[in-house]
């Protein structure tokens, strides 16, 4: 491998926020295709990051800075990887629901889905139906994710699913939701298309219902 | 847990943090009331000088009783000897059986009834384990009609906003028979939502309590790391800013409101970044809030029989035998969660309701310490028995013989053989035959028919 992917690669797992940018700009100097920098840079300390992070190695807010790191680098490839016709998997759309500020867990997911070749929207936190519905119509994801940590506001899932079916749109997305007091019989009562228990399962999840 | 100076530090961050960050209160009739009193408000923030808020805060009372209707079972708030309340807001129980499912309303009544029988239970709870059969707009009914039939303990309130809280206060009027305001009949808890805000839904409950002069709980659960610093004292300074805050708002609408400042912030794991509630760092918190608490004068909510285990095991007891001590030595004055509680507040249990119980009737009995008195020091028996002599049939002990000591009620004390003999029960299977013979013997305590059809007509009519 290249020296500069290497050092892409490694920006990745160290989460190095002022270098990745340059780094990717670099490859990119170097003649490097977009997509070879994905596989090779990102994905390469991606995939190292959540080996990591699953025997413990690494902890939530270092996996967290290395997947802000690979969003940075991504913002530039984005527009190359579309020109050149590259296909992700397809594209999810996240956020945490509205009056719920826990959302380490969706932040979380949001990494495992890029590591496993989504493009990825993360529309943040104390997202109200209206915000999801908007994103919807506005970015046209293949799968919309939710998530709530508190019994109160995980009603707000329903709200949001019955948003997008009164504006005509539930057809076009396909709704997973998660968090700590979510359940599979919750998703089923509330019409979502699937629940994970945690942030690697989502991701399987996403590719599911993409498939 | 905290110096003088430390305390002040804090203090001091905190009114920084009042004055130049502000706190969110998205709801336009909390704003409308800052701004009447002279409080700065810009969009959904509101700024408080020190002023404002000390002022506020010194007009709620230290102490207060929360009235039962059975009046031998009031409580009296803020004395430093913790009022003890049930686990709140689990939504699945751990069946020693099949582990993790949805709580029911029969397993509602089932937890009313044996937060009933519970000796060390204060309060008769509410949300214990939040029923997932039941419609979720009007199941906050359900639950406070439970804790009325099944208890006459003190019962906690509904803070399923406004409406929730104008249930609460229709149905406090109803058990009691008379007008709410004049004195305590309930109290409700009210989670801000860190950092530095509120949920309008909350809001809207605290501003029914405060008009009804009903006791409220302003609580935190901040989590450094995420939604609060990594540092506890940061974690201290942004929830003192965030509940006094609260606390003003209950001040300001009706002056004198019984309102208790709570906290349950502690750490994520960040491994994981799960919430942590087994570990030091919570009982460091416990600590520290019981300080601030003093210091400003207010009665405190903290701590708990609280632990991470998903079991009744060694982890649950010992997790939540530390919590709990801390909790007592502090001198929190109302704990909730004092029994029930597993998987971090996601899980509630039969079998760890019994055997927090029975955890919180020994720390009350150690905390009693050893009084000095002409009758304990006990020269004369001493000089009955004389060198070499034997206390057991001396009348000092034959009178004292079943009240001296601490019983327990689940723990093992027979001899190895007998505990072979029962099939070696360990301590979880043994709460659980406690549980279920509490529940089937027990009985609703007497309430006036007339009251009891008015309870079951409001119920029914919403």
């Amino acid at each position: 491998m290249s020296d500069i992917l290497e050092q892409v690669s490694t920006a990745i797992i160290e989460g190095d926020l002022d270098e990745i940018v340059d780094l990717t700009e670099d490859a990119l100097d170097e003649e490097l295709g977009a997509e070879e920098i994905l596989n090779k840079g990102l994905m390469a300390g991606m995939d190292h990051v959540g080996v990591e992070f699953k025997a413990g190695n690494m902890f939530v807010p270092e996996v967290l800075r290395s997947a802000r790191a690979m969003q940075m680098s991504m913002e530039i490839l984005n527009p190359l990887l579309a020109e050149s016709g590259v296909q992700m998997l397809g594209k999810v759309l996240l956020g945490t629901v509205k009056g719920d500020l826990h959302d380490i867990g969706k932040n979380l997911v949001a990494m495992m889905c890029e590591g496993a070749g989504f493009v990825v929207k993360d529309l943040g936190k104390d997202i109200a139906p209206e915000g999801f519905l908007e994103a919807v119509k506005e970015h046209d994801p293949d799968v919309l994710g939710m998530s709530a940590l508190l019994t109160t506001t995980m009603r707000s899932m329903e709200s949001t699913i019955k948003a997008l079916e009164e504006a005509g749109v539930r057809d076009k997305v396909k709704v997973m939701i998660g968090g700590a007091p979510v359940t599979q019989a919750f998703a089923d009562q509330i019409g979502a298309d699937g629940y994970a228990s945690n942030a690697a399962s989502a991701a399987d999840l996403a590719k599911q219902l993409v498939s | 847990m905290l110096g003088q100076s430390d305390i002040e530090r804090i203090h001091r961050t905190s009114m920084q943090v009042l004055a130049e960050i502000g706190v969110l209160f998205p709801n336009q009739e909390a704003l409308a009331i800052f701004e009447k009193h002279g409080v700065k408000v810009d969009g959904q923030k509101v700024f408080l000088t020190e002023d404002q808020a000390m002022e506020a805060i010194a007009q709620a009372p230290a102490q207060f009783t929360i009235h039962a209707r059975n009046s031998e079972r009031n409580v009296l708030v803020g004395d430093g000897v913790p009022v003890l309340a049930p686990g709140y807001g689990a939504p699945f129980i751990v069946d020693l059986d099949v582990g993790k499912r949805p709580a029911t309303m029969d397993d509602y009544h089932k937890l009313a009834k044996l937060a009933h029988a519970l000796p060390n239970q204060d309060l008769s709870g509410h949300l214990m384990a939040e029923p997932a059969d039941m419609p979720p707009k009007t199941v906050h009914l359900q639950m406070l009609h439970a804790n009325m039939l099944h208890s006459d303990k003190p019962f906690i309130g509904s803070a399923e906003g406004s409406t929730g809280a104008r249930h609460t206060m229709e149905m406090a009027s109803i058990l009691f028979g008379e007008k709410v305001g004049e004195r305590p009949l309930t109290i409700g808890l009210i989670n801000s939502l860190s950092p530095l805000g509120y949920s309008s839904e909350m809001l809207e409950a605290l501003m029914v309590y405060a008009h009804h002069r009903q006791p409220v709980i302003v609580a935190a659960l901040s989590m450094a790391g995420s939604t609060g610093p990594i540092t506890l004292a940061g974690v201290l300074v942004h929830q003192n800013a965030e509940l006094l805050a609260g606390i003003t708002l209950t001040q300001l609408i009706n002056p004198g409101t019984p309102v208790v400042y709570g906290s349950t912030s502690t750490n994520l794991d960040m491994k994981t970044g799960g919430l942590i509630i087994g570990g030091p760092e919570l009982s460091m918190m416990i600590g520290a809030h019981a300080d601030l608490c003093r210091y400003y004068g207010l009665p405190s909510r903290s701590g708990g029989a609280l632990t991470d285990s998903h079991t009744p095991d060694a982890q649950a007891g010992y997790e939540s035998m530390f919590s709990l001590m801390t909790t007592f030595q502090s001198g929190i004055d109302i704990v909730l969660q004092a029994g029930g509680i597993l998987s971090s507040y996601l899980s509630f249990s039969y079998e760890k309701f019994v055997l927090d119980d029975e955890i919180c009737g020994l720390v009350r009995h150690w905390l009693k310490g050893i009084p000095v008195n002409e009758e304990t020091l006990a020269f004369p028996v001493i000089a009955q028995a004389g060198p070499g002599g034997n206390y057991m049939m001396e009348m000092h002990t034959l009178d004292r013989c079943r009240t001296e000591f601490w019983q327990p009620a689940v723990s093992s004390r027979d001899g190895i053989e007998s505990w072979m003999a029962a099939g070696r029960p360990d301590a979880a299977h043994r709460a659980r035959q406690r549980w279920q013979k509490l529940v089937a013997e027990h009985q609703d305590p007497p309430l006036d028919p007339i009251i009891a059809r008015q309870l079951w007509a409001f119920v029914d009519e919403q």
